[in-house]
C-alpha cells in the first residue's frame, strides 16, 4: 500500500471502538461511504472482531461483511511495525499499538474513542481523529440521524 | 532447562542490555507480574476496570488484563454504567485541530 499522501487521498484506520460503536447502531456501513477505498482496519483488530463474532458480538458481522467485499480492508504489519510496537509503552492494546505504528509509517490517520490511544498519538506525532468529531461530522452531512449519533456515543 | 540454569540464562540477558531500554523492561514486568499473580478471573476484571477509569491503560489493554475479548470486555462497561474514556479536547484550538482533521479525511 501506497502511504496516504503517495496516493493522494489521506486513508484511515479504525480502532476497534469505532467499528462496534456504528455496528451497533447497524451503521458501519457509512464508513466506507466516506472514506472509499481508504478505510482500513489493523490486523489484531480484526482479529478481536471475528473473536468477538464466536463468543456472541452478533453486531459485529456487519463488520466482517464489510471486509469480505473488500469495503474495509486489513492491513499487514511489516519488521519496522512490530519494531515500533515493541518500544511502546504496555498501557496500549495489541490492536491500538498495531493501529498507531501503521498509522505511523503509512501516514494515516487513527480514528478512536480512546483516551489513551489519543494521547499517545499526540505524543508520537500520529494525527488522530476522535469518534466524537467524527460523528458530529456525519450527522452534518446528514448520513448519521441524531438518534443514532447519540446511540453510537453512548 | 532447571530453574538455576534459566535464571543464568536470564541474568546473562539483562546485562547485555542497554539501560535504555529498562524502564520497558521493568514496565513489562509489572505487566507479567500482573498475569502471573494468583487473582481470580473476577478480581483481574475489577483490576483491569479500576486500571481504566484511572486513565492508566487504554480499553485495549484492560481487555486484555481482563482476559476478555475486547468487545465483550467493552459491552461489560456498558452493563455496569461506566462510561468510555474518550478522548478530551480542552480549548478551541484543540476543537479547531479536530474539525481540520475530520474535514481532511471527509473531503
Amino acid at each position: 500500500m501506497k502511504s496516504s499522501l503517495e496516493s493522494g487521498h489521506r486513508a484511515v484506520l479504525l480502532d476497534a471502538n469505532v467499528l462496534s460503536r456504528l455496528a451497533r447502531v447497524r451503521q458501519a456501513d457509512v464508513l466506507p461511504k466516506v472514506f472509499p477505498g481508504r478505510c482500513y482496519l489493523a490486523p489484531a483488530i480484526y482479529h478481536e472482531i471475528e473473536a468477538g463474532v464466536e463468543v456472541g458480538a452478533e453486531y459485529l458481522e456487519e463488520v466482517i461483511a464489510l471486509v469480505g467485499q473488500e469495503r474495509l480492508r486489513v492491513l499487514g504489519i511489516d519488521e519496522e511495525d512490530r519494531d515500533y510496537i515493541a518500544s511502546l509503552p504496555r498501557r496500549l492494546g495489541l490492536g491500538e499499538a498495531e493501529g498507531i505504528a501503521l498509522c505511523r509509517r503509512l501516514d494515516m490517520v487513527f480514528v478512536t474513542h480512546d483516551r489513551k490511544a489519543a494521547n499517545f498519538c499526540d505524543r508520537a506525532g500520529v494525527r488522530c481523529l476522535h469518534f466524537r468529531t467524527l460523528v458530529d461530522a456525519l450527522q452534518k452531512q446528514g448520513l448519521l440521524t441524531s438518534k443514532q449519533a447519540r446511540q453510537a456515543l453512548e | 532447562m532447571n530453574s538455576t540454569a534459566l535464571k543464568q540464562e536470564i541474568q546473562q540477558m539483562l546485562d547485555e542490555l542497554s539501560p535504555e531500554v529498562l524502564p520497558e523492561l521493568v514496565d513489562f514486568l509489572e505487566f507479567l507480574r500482573f498475569k502471573a499473580s494468583r487473582q481470580t478471573p473476577g478480581r483481574r476484571v475489577k483490576e483491569a476496570i479500576r486500571l481504566y477509569r484511572a486513565g492508566e491503560i487504554s480499553l485495549g489493554r484492560a481487555a486484555e488484563l481482563a482476559g476478555m475479548n475486547y468487545f465483550l470486555f467493552e459491552e461489560l462497561l456498558s452493563k455496569q454504567s461506566i462510561s468510555a474514556m474518550e478522548p478530551e479536547v480542552t480549548d478551541k484550538a484543540g476543537q479547531a485541530a479536530q474539525w481540520k482533521i475530520a474535514n481532511e479525511v471527509l473531503a
